[in-house]
């Protein structure tokens, strides 16, 4: 078994060779593919993750009518809190409002009865959901309105729709290129070795000792490219985050560059990418013969 | 019907490449095991497409071509190769690995096979003993004369010890001289037993051979020495 096995790596490596540079061109083309998706995969990943953290900074405050009498507000706030999509509810009584106020200005409150009413402080568990919840909470009666930083969760929000926008675009085109390329380096390798070809199909060898060198053609070329990716985009992620924790708007330092999670992902990705397209490059002479 | 039955039989066998072109127009033979034939014809005549008719190179589009009492029409391509292995196949252009030398070539052919290294170290040596190569074993294919190569394409088609040799066009590359010795190799792995079918249009050698000759002329069977 080993013998066989040692026999179609050997036979892939000895083609991988002869073609070095479609190999070069299609290893180098999967690993900017995979870089770029992968890239942007950890870009999105991190902008979800400091996204994951801003509902607690992005508190809707849900105010009520004025002199409301309370056990209507505490109801009010139970209906809020039985929402799914609601994290956390927390009561600001307009006394604390007001004092938090004329704190915050005390020229303007001063000599002023308090005209704060009472409110919720309400947080999301999903910052996408936040639209959502505010459209609910409008519905009860009895509230005067919501108001949340809007402005900040839209940034956050088209940002997050432009980076899966261009990974679906770039990315897409990337490895639908890399995939040309591998297919066309497996039907190279397919011209280069017709010999061989000929004379194992003449001796009756196998079909599976004809492809499967072939196949292994394939897996190799997509998982060095992944391979490539992971490691430049290690490199990458190392200045941008060099960058990134000299800028204080950023607030927290940004979690380190997943090595394990990109090398097995990049490279499994590529070798099962290398795979379908190598297949579908062995199938198409079959149908010709 | 008298006799044993024949080895290869081809029944009202047609090829058609297109609406226009055929590769045979009905051709029926028999051949029984042990034979030694000769298929002689000009080019076009539809030898070699014959001889891809029992290798399952080309599917005929009617009739019936049984090799050992099995209709190999009928089998799924998935056994081909295991067909293969019951018939040596030598190609006119030899076939053989440019990089490699006599003893890897054979060798190859025999790892393709799925023999291990071990099997593959005791059956080459006896292999190119058998068709007289031996002596050469290192050389590279473009050190050899013509007859050399085409021994070792010979020897390559004896790795599977097959009971039936199909060669086309052995001599077309080669002279007098060395067409003479590859036909009495071939005749030699005749009289062990195999059975052997040559497509050859080279006359002078199959009239020094004195076996069966089938003659073809556009596709179809235009003569045979066994029905004189």
């Amino acid at each position: 078994m080993l013998d066989r096995i040692e026999f179609l790596i050997m036979e892939a490596f000895v083609s991988l060779r002869r073609n070095t540079w479609m190999t070069f061109s299609a290893v180098t083309t999967s690993a900017m593919a995979l870089f770029l998706l992968g890239g942007l995969g950890i870009a999105y990943l991190s902008i979800m993750r400091f996204a994951g953290n801003l509902p607690s900074r992005l508190e809707m405050r849900v105010m009520m009518q004025l002199d409301m009498p309370r056990d209507q507000v505490a109801a009010i706030g139970e209906k809020i809190k039985e929402m799914p999509e609601v994290a956390n509810v927390r009561f600001i009584s307009k006394e604390q409002a007001w004092k938090k106020m004329r704190e915050a200005y005390p020229d303007a409150t001063a000599g002023l009865d308090n005209v704060m009413p009472d409110a919720f402080g309400v947080t999301v568990k999903d910052i996408g959901q936040i639209e959502l919840v505010r459209s609910k909470i409008e519905q009860i009666p009895g509230q005067d309105g919501v108001e949340y930083m809007r402005e900040e969760y839209q940034v956050i929000d088209q940002a997050v729709r432009f980076i899966r926008l261009a990974g679906a675009v770039l990315g897409g085109m990337m490895l639908l290129t890399s995939g040309v390329l591998i297919y066309n380096a497996i039907r190279l390798a397919f011209v280069a070795r017709r010999r061989e070809i000929k004379i194992m199909e003449l001796v009756g060898a196998s079909r599976s000792t004809i492809w499967l060198p072939l196949l292994v053609e394939g897996v190799v070329q997509g998982s060095l490219g992944g391979v490539i990716a992971a490691s430049v985009l290690w490199a990458a992620f190392d200045m941008v985050q060099a960058m990134a924790s000299s800028l204080a708007f950023l607030g927290e330092h940004p979690a380190g560059y997943p090595v394990v999670m990109a090398f097995s992902v990049l490279v499994s990705v590529g070798a099962v990418y290398g795979l379908i397209c190598s297949a579908i490059a062995v199938r198409a002479p079959r149908k010709e013969r | 019907m008298d006799g044993p039955a024949p080895y290869v039989r081809l029944d009202r066998v047609e090829v058609k490449y297109s609406d226009v072109v055929a590769g045979l127009r009905g051709v029926s033979l028999e051949i029984q095991k042990g034979e030694m034939v000769f298929l002689c014809g000009q080019t076009g005549s539809g030898k070699s497409t014959l001889l891809k008719c029992l290798t399952r190179e080309v599917r005929q589009t009617k009739g019936k071509v049984n090799i050992g009492g099995r209709d190999i029409s009928q089998l799924p391509s998935k056994d081909v190769p295991l067909l293969r292995r019951e018939m040596g196949i030598v190609p006119q252009d030899f076939g053989l690995l440019p990089g490699k030398t006599v003893w890897e070539n054979v060798g190859y052919a025999l790892r393709a096979v799925g023999k291990t290294r071990r099997e593959v170290r005791k059956a080459v040596p006896e292999i190119l003993d058998r068709v007289n190569i031996l002596h050469r074993a290192d050389a590279l294919p473009h050190e050899l004369s013509g007859g050399e190569q085409q021994r070792v394409a010979i020897g390559r088609a004896l790795i599977n010890n097959p009971p039936l040799l199909l060669a086309d066009e052995p001599t077309g590359n080669l002279d007098q001289v060395h067409s003479l010795e590859i036909i009495d190799l071939l005749s030699e792995l005749n009289l062990r037993g195999a059975t052997v079918l040559v497509a050859t249009h080279d006359m002078a050698i199959v009239a020094k051979a004195g076996k069966r000759v089938i003659q073809m002329e556009f596709g179809r069977i235009a003569g045979d020495t066994a029905d004189a």
